[in-house]
């Protein structure tokens, strides 16, 4: 399923501030398209908003199969995410959450499959409940679960952000694989090593 | 011109009530008290189940103009339930001794009284004007139906000192006819003065 | 091997979720019962030897189990809101297993905490029940009700200010009806003259069904932006 993504005259005003106004355009599918800007200037906002979690101010976002429009609703199931806000169960294993989240999606994934995605992110072994986790583990946790998802859309939101060495190199073949498979990516950051692996970007400014 | 031949017919509707209506069998004089509380409080359950409308259209639509006629229904609607409260319990008090005995139309009008104040705590403890349009219409939406339960069932289903409602349970019309066509004339004139202020800025967003 | 997994068991999911975190932690259990055990204490010891009227029993008992479901039953989303793991939710969940889920944990939740004040209740005030299962009926059918608005209730006021207050404030007139009946009910149960009162548990029952209906409608526009 190839979806494209158009965005028409988009403001978004907060009670305090005003983020942008009139934006259009579109972001085609099988793209890698990057999100920058300076800090506040609502690149995560217009993330979610493309995302539908979010609605706009003003303005409409139209989703494009190659046969028809999309609902929102039809857009949501094949919407995959990665964001700073997210976070799993405290009390429960890293295998617990990964298999809850991908089960909530409609995935059942079984135990053989939940442990392969936790050794490709390198969380496998004895680490116990999510309390005890790093914040880069964490980040490795949302990486596994966006990669069990298995959605033809990705939303992601400073994917690199605190990651080690070995967690960037991890997330550089995610998005090269992701991009060999004509996924359409969208990426919001201000990483320049990130930027770089951006077929086309959106400046806000 | 409508706010002049609103008066007119406000003024007509008191003079009515005072020189047109009989003293009635038991309550005398007093039963014009109840040309007052009877109107205003079927008119604060019709504000209320048109701001529920209202609601109904804003999450059809996300108009916030929906939203704002919506939450200015339900403000209305709480004064003159307000207004009903009051006058049924000062009726109470002069035809039964006591001005609150927990009687089961009091109940219902106590507890439209509590879901309008619910509503405005919800309103006012929302800072984000979208959200706060959205959530007030679930509110409204959820608790209208909860109202019929309250308005129509428990006061026919508890003893009542009130009079038997005016259409009871056998369907019959239980008023002096002159009485009757008064009462109907304060209901519009009522209702009349609950849309002329409703839609006294009609199209303006409130914040 | 990859299945889709159905509606039904992603509710089921959900509520076991719930039981599991809540056995992590004991959050909403300790709360919800160190909080009727403190109210039945203190209504015990206030009246000392004195025989209360059927009516005033019943009314006790759905007063402690309504300000009980007040502490208790916001949880199933304050926590999730305080932890941050509504945002997973809300990104990779559809709507309607969420809100049977959690509505499916606190209902289990309340009749739990019916079954734990109960005996206590009974014993601590010396009531007489003449109708048992008729009683347990009574308690199923209110829990309900009182289990679904609180859920989307609690589904609400994550997005507001004076979280706790507004809760009571805003289930409180949805659930009187409910309490109302119940209560009527529950005073026939401790009389042994013969039941006769199948209006009320048809009414609740009636409630029970539209305020399901309706709150499953009306959680949609909550869930989705």
């Amino acid at each position: 399923m190839n979806i494209d993504i158009a965005f028409t005259n988009i403001h978004k005003t907060f009670p305090s501030l005003s983020l942008y106004q009139g934006l259009t355009g579109k972001i085609p599918a099988g793209v890698c398209t990057c999100i920058v800007g300076e800090n506040g200037s609502g690149k995560s906002t217009f993330l979610k908003i493309l995302a539908g979690i979010i609605k706009p101010s003003a303005g409409f976002i139209t989703y494009m199969d190659a046969k028809r429009k999309l609902t929102m609703e039809d857009f949501r199931h094949h919407a995959g995410f990665l964001t700073p806000d997210m976070q799993f169960y405290d009390t429960m294993t890293a295998k617990e959450n990964l298999y809850f989240f991908t089960a909530m999606s409609g995935i059942e994934l079984s135990d053989s499959e939940l442990l392969e995605l936790l050794v490709h992110v390198q969380l496998a072994g004895d680490v116990g409940a999510v309390k005890n986790f790093s914040t880069g583990m964490k980040q490795r946790l949302k990486i596994a679960l966006l990669l069990a998802s298995k959605k033809e859309v990705w939303f992601l939101d400073e994917p690199s952000s605190n990651l080690d060495k070995a967690g960037r190199t991890l997330i550089k073949k995610m998005l090269f694989n992701a991009r060999s498979q004509n996924r359409t990516i969208l990426l919001a950051t201000n990483d320049l090593v990130e930027v770089g692996y951006a077929d086309d970007v959106i400046q806000l400014s | 011109m409508i706010n002049l031949s609103l008066t007119v017919f406000t003024a007509a509707t008191i003079w009515g009530v005072f020189y047109f209506v009989p003293p009635a069998e038991g309550l005398g004089g007093l039963v014009r008290i109840a040309f007052f509380h009877i109107p205003v409080a079927w008119v604060s359950v019709l504000a209320f189940f048109l701001s529920a409308w209202w609601a109904f259209r804003y999450l059809q639509t996300s108009r916030l103009s929906y939203d704002s006629i919506s939450s200015r229904s339900a403000a209305m609607g709480f004064v003159f339930c307000l207004c009903a409260t009051i006058s049924g319990a000062v009726f109470a008090k002069l035809t039964w001794g006591a001005y609150w005995n927990w009687d089961p139309r009091q109940i219902t009008i106590f507890i439209l009284l509590f879901i309008y104040g619910a509503y405005f705590a919800l309103r006012s403890s929302i800072v984000d004007r979208a959200v706060k349009a959205k959530l007030s219409a679930i509110y409204s939406l959820f608790s209208c139906v909860a109202v019929p339960f309250l308005v129509f069932v428990i006061p026919r289903y508890y003893f009542s000192l009130h009079p038997e409602p005016l259409l009871n349970k056998n369907g019959s019309i239980q008023m002096d006819s002159v009485m009757l066509l008064v009462l109907l004339i304060c209901l519009c004139n009522i209702t009349c003065i609950f849309f002329r202020v409703l839609y006294r800025r009609k199209n303006v967003i409130d914040e | 091997m990859q299945t889709m997994s159905s509606s039904f068991h992603r509710t089921m999911l959900v509520v076991q979720k719930e039981i599991k975190t809540e056995c992590r932690s004991y959050y909403a259990m300790s709360a919800l019962f160190m909080f009727s055990l403190t109210t039945l204490t203190a209504i015990s010891m206030s009246i000392g030897n004195l025989q209360l009227t059927p009516q005033l029993l019943a009314v006790l008992l759905w007063i402690i189990l309504f300000f009980s479901a007040m502490t208790g039953l916001s949880r199933v989303f304050l926590q999730e809101q305080v932890s941050g793991t509504i945002q997973t939710l809300r990104a990779y969940s559809d709507a309607q297993p969420i809100l049977f889920g959690k509505f499916i944990y606190n209902f289990l939740l309340l009749n739990i905490l019916t079954l734990f004040l109960l005996p206590l209740f009974v014993i601590v005030l010396n009531v007489d029940i003449y109708h048992p299962l008729l009683l347990l009926l009574i308690f199923f059918m209110g829990n309900a009700g009182i289990a679904m608005i609180t859920t989307l209730i609690a589904s609400m006021i994550i997005y507001t200010q004076m979280q706790n207050a507004l809760f009571t404030v805003l289930s409180f007139p949805l659930i009187l009806p409910i309490f109302l009946f119940c209560i009527q009910l529950t005073e026939a149960v401790f009389v042994p003259d013969t039941f006769m009162l199948q209006q009320p548990l048809v009414f609740i029952f009636i409630y029970d069904l539209v305020m399901i209906g309706i709150a499953s409608i009306l959680f949609d526009y909550i869930w989705y932006d």
